[in-house]
């Protein structure tokens, strides 16, 4: 039997996730991934939630309780909240900041989330908004409750991302940085300069907000990946809650992170700790992701709600399949470099694999997914 | 020692020193326009506060007296809490600005009014009140993002903190005027739970096995709160200066128990695992097991019990979240003892 080049590369990669080891112990709830509801995915839909680019807070505000609602089944917003949270958690809320502005979500959906946690009896001191980096939170300050408790692990981006402290060259505040306590070891990832005996380059280390939290939402966006090929729940968690993980996608033809995203979510910390997802997707990025153009994005008008973050993963995945499609463009499995994207491969596969790994239910005939629409 | 058999039965309620409690059940229903309430806190004289939507509002205090349940005006705002209550029914809680930007303490004593903010403040949450009109809870400051204070005639000063401490939060003051929360100290970045009494801060400290601990509810120098784990998992604990921390288990074993409540006579209340518990006679009950009849009802957690053994919670019933009021009953006593005199 003969193998491509790229199925050789695809064999290695998955070998070498097989090879990966975690360290960090944490036990499983009720609520852990695939959570309360496993294959149950709620999109709901509102036609005024963006008008003329512009979210509208009303209709946002309806979709936020109606979704929770409709996940949980609840006969109102503040015992759907309650279904999954109680005054005595401490909760994060994992933003995906990274982008133009109109793909960072809005200020309505984080006090949708917020004021549902309040409701739940979550204390307003025990409400932390979190992201890997400190310039991507101060970034969208203007749609966080002043009065909220906010977390970054590092000050930005960087090419070395392997400081445990959490890079941030002129020590600015409100860096909290990585737990040396909580890593995923992955000897058989690395960048060109890294290498296979340092320990800081090989392992990951889980971000101290992690391990600050009882629960933790993922808000992520509707969006298009060069590498990963979608960037929604999975990956929000992935790459927003870990160090030195730009190593999962080391050059333009060379992508780990089919296998490195479920193997960091599948750590016990992290796939213990996630009890909801919600994804928005009022407004979608359909190329150009992550960052974002504004050519690419379009008013989808609908956002999506699990506790089965790979189910919800898996719908809106199609929701930018679909439309990748409407423009003529091939699917994110099927596509590679363009005029937007640098990367050969992308991989929203990741979703798959997690599924493969327990995380959550992958197949269509498992997910039972219902739209409702609003208006 | 007769003497002092005679003040024990004045100051205990009959069912103290009866055998096992049973509880009227009470629904506490709903505001005008509204579907769902929540119990905080229970006065010494069996009034209630929570919290509940209604009309035009998201969330609003109520005050549960014989009259039935009422709205409790903050000053403006469709998101607020009520947080505790006192005998006189004054309210304390915190609301939120209309546009979400800010929290503040509410004091709600005939008028609604704000607490005053500690100096460099933006936010501040009232969590208690006792019957003298001593209201407690936490303030941003300056330099803190969380520090407990202390309201009474007017002026609110700033608690402190645990030795070496940076930031605190007290959740709870009885009749004596003894304040519970949590600080940080200097040994350790973890919060301890503590009891401020008569000035003396006192560390309750954090049982080998955990991470930090938090004081929810004190009477009489009793203090009930929640032991952490790095695990996330929570133990309900009993403190007295006698005992020490004392952790009070769960309802199944290896399960997780929070305490939010306790009287002068150590019982304390809490949830274990999605169900309201009572901690009596050194025994973890389910408080299901004790309600005459508690059909359509789930009790999910106890927030609150007073000397009169009445307890406020909540739970759904027939489906709808409900604050609840527990009242014991004089059925299923066991037979009274005799009196010497009658012997």
């Amino acid at each position: 039997m003969k193998y491509t080049r790229r199925q050789v590369f695809q064999r290695l990669a998955a070998a070498a996730a097989a090879s990966a080891t975690s360290r960090g112990a944490y036990p499983a709830t009720i609520y852990s991934m695939p959570g309360l509801y496993p294959g149950r995915v709620i999109g709901v839909k509102h036609a005024d939630s963006s008008i003329a680019g512009t979210y509208q807070t009303l209709p946002i505000q309806t979709m936020m309780q109606r979704g929770m609602m409709e996940l949980t089944g609840a006969p109102n917003h503040g015992m759907a909240w309650s279904k999954l949270f109680s005054r005595n958690d401490v909760v994060g809320i994992k933003v995906n900041p990274n982008g133009i502005s109109s793909i960072v979500s809005s200020k309505a959906a984080i006090d949708g989330i917020t004021q549902g946690l309040l409701l739940a009896g979550v204390a307003p001191g025990n409400i932390v908004i979190c992201d890997r980096n400190r310039v991507q939170l101060n970034g969208i300050a203007s749609l966080l409750p002043k009065w909220v408790r906010q977390a970054a692990a590092s000050w930005d981006w960087s090419d070395d991302q392997t400081e445990i402290a959490g890079y941030n060259p002129n020590h600015e505040p409100g860096v909290s940085g990585y737990n040396p306590r909580y890593y995923v070891d992955c000897p058989g990832y690395l960048l060109p300069w890294q290498s296979p005996s340092n320990p800081s380059h090989t392992r990951s280390y889980v971000a101290n907000f992690v391990t600050q939290v009882t629960k933790i939402i993922s808000l992520s966006v509707l969006k298009d990946h060069q590498t990963a090929g979608v960037t929604l729940g999975l990956k929000n968690l992935c790459q927003g809650c870990m160090n030195n993980v730009n190593r999962a996608h080391p050059a333009t033809n060379t992508n780990y992170l089919q296998w490195y995203v479920p193997t960091v979510v599948s750590q016990p910390i992290i796939r213990n700790k996630v009890v909801l997802s919600i994804i928005d997707g009022i407004h979608g990025l359909w190329n150009a992701g992550p960052h974002g153009l504004q050519d690419f994005v379009w008013d989808h008008h609908t956002m999506y709600f699990g506790t089965d973050v790979v189910a919800a993963d898996r719908i809106a995945w199609k929701a930018i399949d679909a439309q990748r499609l409407l423009a003529g463009l091939p699917s994110e499995e099927s596509s590679g470099a363009d005029p937007y994207d640098a990367w050969t491969i992308r991989q929203p596969q990741h979703i798959t694999q997690a599924g493969l790994m327990g995380l959550g239910k992958f197949r269509d005939e498992d997910i039972g997914y219902r739209l409702v629409t609003l208006a | 020692m007769r003497g002092y058999v005679i003040v024990m039965a004045v100051l205990l309620p009959a069912w103290a020193t009866a055998g096992t409690v049973y509880y009227s059940i009470t629904d506490l229903g709903a505001l005008a326009g509204g579907t769902m309430t929540s119990a905080s806190a229970i006065s010494t004289n069996g009034l209630a506060a929570g919290s509940g939507d209604a009309n035009s509002t998201i969330s609003q205090p109520f005050l549960r007296s014989g009259s039935g349940i009422l709205p409790v005006s903050p000053v403006s705002s469709p998101l607020a809490f009520g947080t505790g209550v006192n005998s006189a029914g004054s309210v304390v809680g915190y609301e939120f600005s209309v546009d979400f930007s800010t929290f503040r303490a509410f004091l709600n004593d005939a008028s609604a009014k704000y607490l005053p903010l500690l100096a460099g403040g933006t936010n501040n949450a009232a969590t208690g009140i006792n019957d003298l009109g001593t209201v407690v809870g936490y303030s941003a400051t300056g330099s803190a993002s969380e520090m407990a204070f202390v309201y009474s005639g007017g002026v609110a000063r700033q608690l402190g903190t645990l030795p070496g401490g940076t930031t605190s939060r007290a959740n709870a003051v009885d009749n004596y005027g003894n304040i519970v929360g949590c600080s940080d100290t200097g040994s350790d970045a973890a919060l301890h739970a503590f009891l401020h009494s008569g000035g003396i801060w006192t560390d309750l400290g954090v049982r080998s096995g955990y991470q930090w601990s938090e004081a929810t509810a004190v009477s009489s120098n009793q203090v009930a709160g929640t032991l952490n784990d790095p695990f996330g998992g929570t133990t309900a604990f009993l403190w007295t200066a006698a005992s020490g921390m004392t952790a009070l288990g769960a309802l199944v074993p290896g399960g997780n128990s929070q305490a939010f409540g306790v009287n002068a006579a150590g019982d304390v209340v809490g949830s274990s695992d999605g169900a309201a518990f009572l901690f009596h006679d050194a025994q973890m009950i389910d408080l299901a097991t004790r309600v005459l009849s508690s059909r359509g009802w789930q009790l999910s957690e106890a927030v609150a019990i007073n000397n009169l053994g009445q307890i406020a919670g909540t739970g759904t019933h027939n489906g709808q979240a409900h604050a609840f009021l527990l009242s014991p009953t004089a059925l299923h006593r066991s037979r009274p003892r005799q009196r010497k005199s009658e012997r």
